[in-house]
């Protein structure tokens, strides 16, 4: 309980360490919020400066800095220059989006790509491994907008089964059934989540295939194996739970992803999430919205680490390492 | 409406009228009531407050929610009041001296919350667009009224400083009329994050029914006042952030409109029944930029302060072909800082040839000698260069990587730098740049020219970013804004063209036209070369054609 | 996956173990070929990677006997491209792995090293890098940025991606820096840097060799999404990433002029990819039973 504690106090250490870091990073860019279209000579350096005193922008980075944090400790997160609303208000349009987006498409990749590293594990060195490999590995070297993009026309222009992009249908009247609303949601992300499932399980299912391999070929399986246990049993048993750490580990490694969204899939696919709106926040130097997204994002990410950490501990006492590979989901 | 907007993501904005114009009395039965037109845009407004609005994706929703005065007519003529048809005014009357014009306004106007439009309102929006803490874009174009005054509720009375030929022009299109009652209390100076500028209330055919900002603002029919409501339920404009999938959207049917067709796309268009395409001549022109003054030193530019080397870099290059490659036959090549649709354009100007043998000779006799590795050289100096370019801006990219090629092999060293919008802006603001390639849209008026290219506008903050200075053109182009004759007035423009064409500030490169896909079961009308949304409100769907999210409108989410 | 010991002769056993591993020959005979395929790349492209033939008459020619992999929209050669920006990507991907694992080791050790205070710092800094998406980390710095050349982009792509080595090398000194044979090196008198460099640095270099090997088809992965931005390798340098981001927009009506650099990019990353898993299996200390 102690540890526990301890270790929400220093996710709070990285919160600050994000939001301070971000905050002065992105006032290092040349231009500021009222930029406004592309060259719009019409705004002086007196405009400027009235609209920067206006939305709390003036000063040095220093008095900027107090004034945000005594802000964020009112509750406030700032204003959005670029969408004229409250960051929160923002952010709160966004935020669902993208988790409905990612969470669904993770947890269909957690569970293909674990499926298919059993799979592989079970069938080590023959042909269903080798082509399960082969074909992940193929998933996981696509550039994401390109993929993006050939899964949008395949989907939805060359053959019309989906629509193209956007998050709902914008017509759907406000009356509309409860099962129509879903019928329309999930229409609309079916080429986005199966876009982010052919670049996520490849990782997991390799994942798991090396984690489940390690496990089996540790003393203890080999004693229940000398013992007469049939190995699809030893696999179904044992290998198989022990085997979970290492992939809770992965899920905690995915949730900047989860929170973050992809911002090319999201480009790709007019998905209107916390990606696309960062990525947005950052070329029109929305300084308060580029600060409120990072924030909201490791706030969650750091507090979906902690259960992680519990649920892997839980599972596998043993410290887990995780190689790399998985940065391809949290990029 | 401001005079010059700098192009954002692609380089197409302005269209020409011209269409399946079908006859408006007949549009004008009742059965063309109805339908919903969706268009998909690649980019989206920050806020709907008319006078800080400077992007294309607000001025088209603000065209639709608010009202000028009188509007231009087709033939976009701005000298006098010829071809103006009333819009919130119903007619109006000049002085004698022409100091004065009184628009009488339509006495059932109403804005969109009931209340009615008043003079007052005409006075106010004036008075909004002049201050300082506004910003308004357009104050520039306005400062020839001295003051408008309300003489009765519904007659709103323009005082001009000086008679001039396009008096008329700016007073009617540069403002759009606000409602002082849910204005007058707002702060000026933080208008854009007031309430009412994601909820604005207008008097025009359509209100805002809701806006969702980075997806979707619908906009419904509006039926208050005695003004005939427009033949469409709904316009709904979504966003989607790339080009690709919001073109894809129309093409699919799930959308009806994109303004901003690619030239690789337009076969598809022309293929797909469900279509129509409509290509139109535009108000802007672009160009690459020559800085005429050292970024670094503030002294003239040690390569584009030489009017010979200007001369020879234009002629070093091959933009018939460059307009070609970029835009296909959605463009035509650009003769000077005009467009062909303007009244003040002069079509018989011919633009500098192109001529590698001139090109070369006139860098070798400027004392850029080609040494070993075939750059040039002028006292141990690389003729060298960059070209700063918007990084979102794909027809710009485009444009200064054909460029840097063809200058390559006329031994100059040029670099691309391509930035985000934001730095991209900062750096046009600073004037810190060799080269880059610009591009005005303009709006109707005759005096574009006078806001981009004049010393008057070479001052910083404004928009003659490569800082030309010729005293003759300016005093050609301020005889063509004062004479009262057109003849005359045309044969000021073309000296100036003459004048500026020759001593090649930058490099005239495309008009390009506009190239629109719409869903054809549409019947269009009313375009205009500056704004094709324009007609919207008497645009209509036979009976027969619609399809089911023309239904009346059971109240949207 | 595990910590694994390695005894300073063990190198010579996984090397051993790559070479009987034929899908690990493979993988190296391809980045061989595709490494060989760039280097020689100028002397066998049939143009210049930067000229453009005939703008107006040679646009997205498709492949052909003269251009076997058509052109692209400026009318340049796409094969010349390709070989070219192979050279740009492999390098570009490569050296930013480079600074990633140096850093990132560098980091590790010093934080596996260091009192418990300055240790939770300095993955406290960590866990702050790795909290944050990369690419709005990449979009934040390159905004910043007045130009970008290529050795710049190389440096901002190698800083962002090294927190999850930093991780992984401190976890692994944390692990083995309490063994026998490294308190017994202790207690010889061995001072820390020697420690780090001859005891602790070798046994965490297995894993760091396999997730490096992973992070170069990464980073010719973002390199891509960089460029289709517009903030990648700029104009007209060519990489297997711009390249495919110039044919995006034409990815209908001309496919090839991004499928040939795609399928280079995929060949190599699946290459890599396929590499690192060898390596993984070959430093996988135990034998496997037969199932």
């Amino acid at each position: 309980m102690r540890a526990l504690i301890h270790r929400i106090g220093q996710g709070f250490v990285v919160i600050a360490i994000v939001a301070t870091a971000t905050f002065v990073l992105i006032r290092l860019a040349p231009g500021d919020p009222f930029a406004g279209a592309l060259e719009n000579a019409h705004l002086t350096p007196a405009l400027r400066a009235q609209w920067r005193a206006a939305y709390g922008l003036d000063g040095n980075i220093g008095t900027q800095y107090v004034r945000w944090i005594w802000a964020l400790l009112h509750g406030d997160l700032g204003w959005s220059v670029s969408a004229n609303q409250p960051v929160a208000r923002v952010i709160a349009a966004a935020l669902p989006n993208t988790l409905w987006l990612m969470g669904i498409a993770l947890l269909l990749s957690f569970g293909i790509g674990m499926s298919l590293g059993a799979l592989q594990a079970a069938r080590r060195n023959r042909a269903t491994d080798h082509v399960i490999g082969a074909v992940t590995l193929f998933g996981a070297a696509l550039p994401d907008f390109w993929l993006a993009l050939v899964v949008l026309l395949t989907g939805a222009y060359w053959f019309r089964v989906f629509p193209v992009g956007l998050a709902s249908d914008p017509l759907l009247p406000v009356a509309a059934s409860l099962g129509t609303v879903l019928r329309d949601r999930l229409a609309h992300l079916a080429l986005p989540v199966l876009t982010l499932l052919i670049l996520i399980a490849a990782p997991v299912a390799r994942q798991q295939r090396a984690a489940l391999l390690d496990r089996l070929g540790s003393d203890w399986i080999r004693t229940a194996t000398a013992k007469g246990v049939g190995p699809w049993t030893v696999f179904r048993r044992h290998a198989w739970r022990t085997a979970l750490g290492p992939v809770v580990t992965l899920g905690g490694l995915a949730l900047p992803a989860l929170v973050g969204g992809s911002v090319f899939i999201e480009r790709v696919f007019a998905w209107p999430g916390m990606g696309a709106l960062a990525a947005t926040a950052i070329s029109t130097r929305d300084y308060h919205l580029v600060v409120g997204c990072v924030l909201v994002g490791s706030v969650m990410v750091v507090a979906g680490s902690i259960v992680a950490d519990v649920l892997s501990q839980l599972l596998d006492p043993r410290a887990m390492q995780i190689e790399s590979d998985v940065s391809r989901i949290t990029s | 409406m401001p005079r010059l907007r700098a192009l954002s993501l692609i380089a197409v904005l302005t269209l020409a009228g011209c269409s399946g114009t079908q006859d408006a009395k007949q549009a004008a039965a009742k059965d063309l009531t109805g339908g919903t037109l969706v268009i998909s845009t690649a980019g989206g407004p920050d806020n709907l407050m008319p006078p800080i609005t400077v992007q294309n994706s607000g001025l088209q929703v603000e065209d639709l929610v608010f009202q000028h005065l009188a509007t231009v007519g087709p033939a976009l003529n701005s000298i006098g009041d010829d071809g103006f048809t009333p819009d919130l005014a119903t007619r109006w009357d000049w002085s004698k001296d022409s100091l004065s014009i009184a628009f009488h306004l339509d006495p059932d106007a109403r804005w969109h919350d009931g209340a009615h439009v008043r003079a007052a309102d005409v006075a106010f929006t004036f008075d909004l667009y002049m201050d300082p803490k506004t910003g308004a874009s357009a104050a520039a174009q306005l400062a020839n009224i001295d003051s408008v005054i309300a003489r009765d509720s519904t007659t709103a009375v323009f005082w001009f400083r000086k008679h001039t030929p396009d008096q008329f022009f700016e007073a009617t299109m540069q403002m759009q009329i606000l409602p002082a009652h849910l204005l007058r209390s707002l702060d000026r100076a933080t208008l854009a994050s007031a309430p009412i500028a994601s909820q604005p209330v207008g008097s025009g055919p359509f209100r805002v029914v809701r806006w969702e900002s980075g997806r979707t603002i619908e906009l419904a029919a509006d039926t208050t006042g005695g003004r005939r409501r427009a033949h469409l339920d709904r316009v709904i404009f979504t966003q989607s952030a790339d080009p690709v999938t919001a073109f894809t959207r129309v093409a699919t049917g799930e959308a009806d409109l994109y303004e901003a067709v690619r030239p690789d796309k337009v076969a598809e268009v022309v293929k797909n029944p469900q279509l129509k395409l409509i290509i139109a001549p535009s108000l802007s022109y672009n160009f690459l930029s020559l800085n005429q003054v050292d970024p670094a030193t503030g002294k003239p530019h040690p390569v584009f302060g030489d009017r010979t080397v200007r001369r020879a870099l234009t002629m070093a290059t091959d933009r018939r072909s460059i307009v070609a490659n970029i835009y296909d036959s959605l463009a035509v090549q650009a003769r000077g800082p005009f467009t062909s649709a303007q009244a003040s354009a002069d079509t018989t100007l011919r633009p500098m040839p192109y001529s590698v043998d001139s090109a070369n000779k006139l860098l070798d006799a400027a004392g850029w000698v080609r040494g070993a590795d075939s750059l040039r050289r002028k006292n141990g100096t690389v003729l060298g260069f960059t070209i700063a370019v918007p990084s979102s801006s794909l027809p710009r990219v485009r444009a200064s990587v054909l460029f840097q090629e063809q200058f390559r092999r006329v031994g100059a060293d040029v670099k691309v730098e391509s930035s985000d919008n934001s730095a991209f802006g900062a750096r046009m603001q600073a004037r810190n740049f060799d080269a880059t390639i610009g591009a005005w849209a303009q709006d109707a008026g005759p005096a574009n020219a006078r806001d981009a290219w004049t010393t008057a506008a070479a001052a910083r903050g404004l928009n003659n970013y490569g800082a030309y200075r010729s005293s003759a053109f300016d005093a050609e182009l301020d005889s063509a804004l004062t004479v009262l004759s057109a003849t005359e007035s045309h044969a000021h423009f073309a000296h100036a063209w003459k004048i500026i064409t020759d001593d090649a500030p930058a490099i005239w490169l495309a008009e390009p036209r506009l190239a629109m896909a719409i869903n054809s079961r549409f019947v269009t009308t009313g375009m205009r070369v500056d704004s094709w949304w324009a007609g919207i409100p008497k645009w209509y769907i036979p009976a027969d054609k619609r399809i089911a999210r023309d239904a009346p409108a059971t109240a949207a989410r | 996956m595990t910590s694994i010991a390695l005894a300073s002769g063990d190198w010579r056993v996984i090397a051993q173990r790559l070479r009987t591993d034929r899908r690990s020959l493979l993988a190296g005979a391809v980045l061989a070929a595709m490494i060989a395929l760039v280097l020689l790349g100028p002397l066998l492209s049939p143009y210049r990677p930067y000229e453009q033939l005939d703008i107006t008459h040679l646009v997205h020619a498709p492949p052909s006997a003269e251009h076997l992999l058509g052109t692209d929209s400026y009318s340049r050669d796409v094969l010349s491209r390709v070989l070219s920006g192979g050279r740009v990507s492999l390098a570009v991907a490569t050296s930013a792995v480079l600074i990633e694992v140096l850093v990132g080791v560098l980091w590790g050790l010093a934080s596996g090293l260091a009192g418990r205070g300055i240790d939770t710092l300095m993955m406290r800094i960590v866990d702050a890098g790795l909290s944050v998406p990369r690419v709005l980390l990449l979009l934040a710095l390159l905004a910043a940025m007045p130009s970008v050349p290529v050795w710049l982009l190389v440096l901002v792509l190698g800083l962002t991606g090294w927190f999850g080595t930093a991780r992984l090398v401190r976890g692994e000194v944390r692990t083995i820096r309490g063994a026998d044979y490294v308190l017994a090196a202790r207690a010889l008198g061995a001072t820390p840097a020697r420690l780090a460099l001859r005891h602790l640095l070798p046994h965490a270099l297995g894993p760091v060799l396999v997730a490096s090997t992973l992070a170069v088809g990464q980073v010719i992965v973002l390199e891509a999404g960089l460029s289709w931005l517009g903030i990648g390798v700029q104009p007209p340098q060519p990489s297997w990433g711009n390249i495919i981001g110039d044919g995006y927009e034409f990815i209908a009506s001309a496919p090839w002029v991004s499928l040939g650099p795609g399928f280079c990019l995929v060949l190599v990353v699946l290459a890599v990819s396929a590499l690192g898993d060898g390596l993984r299996d070959a430093l996988a200390p135990r034998q496997l039973p037969r199932t």
